[in-house]
């Protein structure tokens, strides 16, 4: 099986994003006996969380080298990021087309869990989110994939298809030593430009339906009235709190 | 007359509940179409294999005209979006709703693409101006706030977070009934050839025991109290407590206050500390107590859409700028472990 795993970076520390390091631990147990590479499409300092990953266990690494303007890198509308990622796969030599392709359920810096419906959409795969386990038996894929209410449904499906990876049941490993120092050796594909890949008028989804208009801090719901002070003071604080509701 | 759609979110065929929020937002985005001077006309769909009854429910307690779609198959996202896609390419409406749940997580993208629409996720806020119409949706792991804006005359397709407010004023505005006196029931049924699924369900379990998940031993909840969903008082833990052995404070602190449960966020279920049925949030329970105590816990949107109903709030985050602060009546900047010790060391010293 040869498995695509689509990173993003952690946006507090140097690592790989959580929800995507959760998903590079189920391709690389899924592609135990196979291939699995790591894409990612970002500036040039994300290459850092390609070699992490490489350092995790990925085969190959490839970077799809953007520049949005936005200073993070990573809230980019994810209809031009799933139209990067479904033509690298599309310009795939059929000896080298992936059987599965994995993304996070959201990332943490867009957090719109679009990515990779939006990928299976223009690829015209199957699809489905929310995975918490996945499994190979024979020509197919076993999922559980979890809905609200505490409900799991097992589901089969076909190759090729898209699954996002939900938290619960994939425990990242840590990169080990030797696998870092070995990350550099692995192949790394950088792409500079899509056209070095197909022509660029066939990449749908680049030009944006909807435009980011700027961020602000979160509009409080509550007072978020602060105690400062010493514990023995926030203890009394919160005592008072609760004794002026009757809260006791 | 341009339209605004709600697909109205079902389970196996019933009406949950998030329905009626996303009726709300699907009348304010008319409102402020409106405002702007667009005429909008709202409409909600009901997709299921036979959903006329449903279909007429909602019509009833909206006030607003529906279309009862019969499905051929299994209403399932793949499904949806794809007749949905067909369903509306000849008229892609102005805006198309769906709840930001796994159900609309995975039509709307899809569907989005078919329709060359623009797709919001996870709207927390919507408004207008004189340049149009605006939507906020949390980013940066809900420590900012982002605002899109759709380009004009394209279709829109949003997903709305269950349980956070419509708009910014922070009301509820789930309960206003927007639609009028006699609103109209249509039935559409959709041809067999719309449906060919890739995926097979096998298998649909529950895991909503007290005994948590698979994965769980035995029966740990005696410790952490009643039901989370009935308690007056819920203490919540979250990933801020560090260790496990850590909940122990956690449990003998919520036992000082009678009637107290100990709930989660969903970090600490997934690594089995806690069973399933204490977790508060979107893919967990939902909790409306008098008193929420928030220990360790950021304020994801996710965790916020199953307490925001709570009377009050209290947080205790190492981080006094952590999201969770401005959802708090009262915010203690502390170590969560070290406030509980100080609260239980006083209480102690008093008998
Ligand atoms: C589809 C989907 C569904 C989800 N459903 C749910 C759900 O139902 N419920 C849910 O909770 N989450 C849910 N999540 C996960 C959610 O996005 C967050 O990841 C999760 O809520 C974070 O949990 P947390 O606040 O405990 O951890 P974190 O976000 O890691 O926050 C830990 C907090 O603790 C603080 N802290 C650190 N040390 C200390 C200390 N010593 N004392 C006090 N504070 C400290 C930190 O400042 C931080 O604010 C869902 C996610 C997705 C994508
Ligand atoms: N720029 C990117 N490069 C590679 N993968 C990405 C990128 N953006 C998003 N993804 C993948 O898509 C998932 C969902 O992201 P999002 O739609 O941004 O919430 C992430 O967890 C990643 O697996």
């Amino acid at each position: 099986m040869r498995i695509l795993v689509c990173i993003k970076p952690h946006i507090m520390e140097k690592d790989i994003g959580p929800f995507e390091s959760i998903a590079l631990e189920a391709g690389l147990q899924l592609g135990e006996e196979g291939v699995v590479d790591v894409i990612t499409a970002g500036p040039d300092h994300w290459v850092d969380t390609i070699y992490r990953a490489l350092g995790m266990g990925a085969d190959n690494g490839i970077h799809i080298l953007t520049d949005s303007g936005d200073p993070h890198g990573g809230l980019v509308p994810a209809s031009v990021t799933a139209g990067m990622l479904s033509a690298f796969v599309m310009s795939r030599r059929p000896d080298q087309a992936y059987d599965l392709i994995i993304t996070g359920v959201m990332s943490q810096d867009l957090m719109a869990g679009q990515t990779g419906p939006m990928t299976a959409a223009y690829l015209d795969i199957p699809c489905v989110t929310a995975v918490v386990r996945a499994e190979q038996t024979g020509e197919s894929l076993l999922i559980r994939r979890e809905w609200e209410g505490g409900y799991w449904e097992t589901l089969e499906m076909g190759f090729p298809a898209l699954i996002s990876i939900q938290a619960g049941q994939y425990t990242p490993r840590y990169p080990a030593l030797s696998h870092m120092l070995k990350a550099k050796d692995k192949p790394l594909t950088v792409i500079r430009a899509l056209s070095e890949i197909c022509s660029t008028n066939q990449i749908p989804g680049q030009i944006p339906k909807e435009r980011f208009s700027g961020l602000r801090m979160p509009e409080q719901t509550r007072k978020g009235e602060v105690v400062r002070g010493t514990l023995a003071d926030q203890v009394r604080a919160f005592e008072t709190f609760l004794q002026e509701r009757n809260l006791t | 007359m341009k339209l605004v759609l709600v697909v109205a979110e079902t389970w196996e065929g019933r009406v949950r509940p998030v329905t009626w929020e996303l009726a709300a937002a699907g009348a304010m985005i008319r409102d402020l179409a409106g405002k702007a001077g667009d005429r909008l006309d709202i409409r909600i769909l009901v997709p299921g294999r036979a959903p006329l009854a449903a279909a007429r429910d909602i019509a009833d307690r909206t006030g607003i005209d529906t279309t009862a779609l019969v499905w051929p198959c299994a209403v399932t996202p793949e499904t949806l979006t794809r007749g949905l896609a067909k369903l509306l390419a000849d008229q892609p409406p102005a805006f198309l709703i769906f709840a930001h749940t796994t159900r609309g997580r995975e039509t709307a993208p899809g569907l989005a693409v078919h329709l060359g629409a623009a797709s919001v996720s996870g709207v927390i806020g919507m408004g207008g101006d004189s340049d149009g119409m605006f939507f906020s949706r949390p980013v940066m792991d809900n420590t900012r706030v982002q605002t899109v804006r759709p380009l004009d005359d394209t279709c829109v397709v949003l997903t709305l977070a269950p349980g956070t407010a419509v708009g910014n004023s922070g009301d509820n505005q789930s309960r206003a009934v927007p639609g009028h006196a006699t609103p109209k029931v249509e039935q559409i049924t959709v041809p067999d050839t719309w449906c060919s699924p890739g995926t097979v369900r096998k298998e649909l379990v529950c895991r909503d025991d007290d005994a948590g998940g698979p994965d769980d031993p035995g029966d740990s909840s005696a410790p952490f109290g009643p039901d989370i969903r009935s308690a007056n008082i819920v203490v919540a833990a979250g990933q801020g407590i560090g260790d496990r052995e850590n909940l122990d404070t956690v449990v003998r602190f919520a036992e000082q206050f009678p009637g107290a449960a100990v709930g989660a966020s969903r970090p600490l279920v997934d690594r089995g500390w806690i069973p399933y049925p204490r977790q508060v949030g979107i893919t967990g329970a939902t909790v409306a107590p008098d008193l929420y105590i928030a220990c360790g816990i950021s304020g994801s949107s996710q965790h916020l859409a199953g307490m925001s109903g709570a009377k009050w709030v209290v947080s205790i985050n190492t981080r006094a700028d952590a999201p969770i602060c401005g959802h708090s009546d009262l915010c203690i900047p502390a170590d969560a472990i070290e406030f509980m010790d100080a609260f239980l060391d006083k209480y102690s010293d008093k008998k």
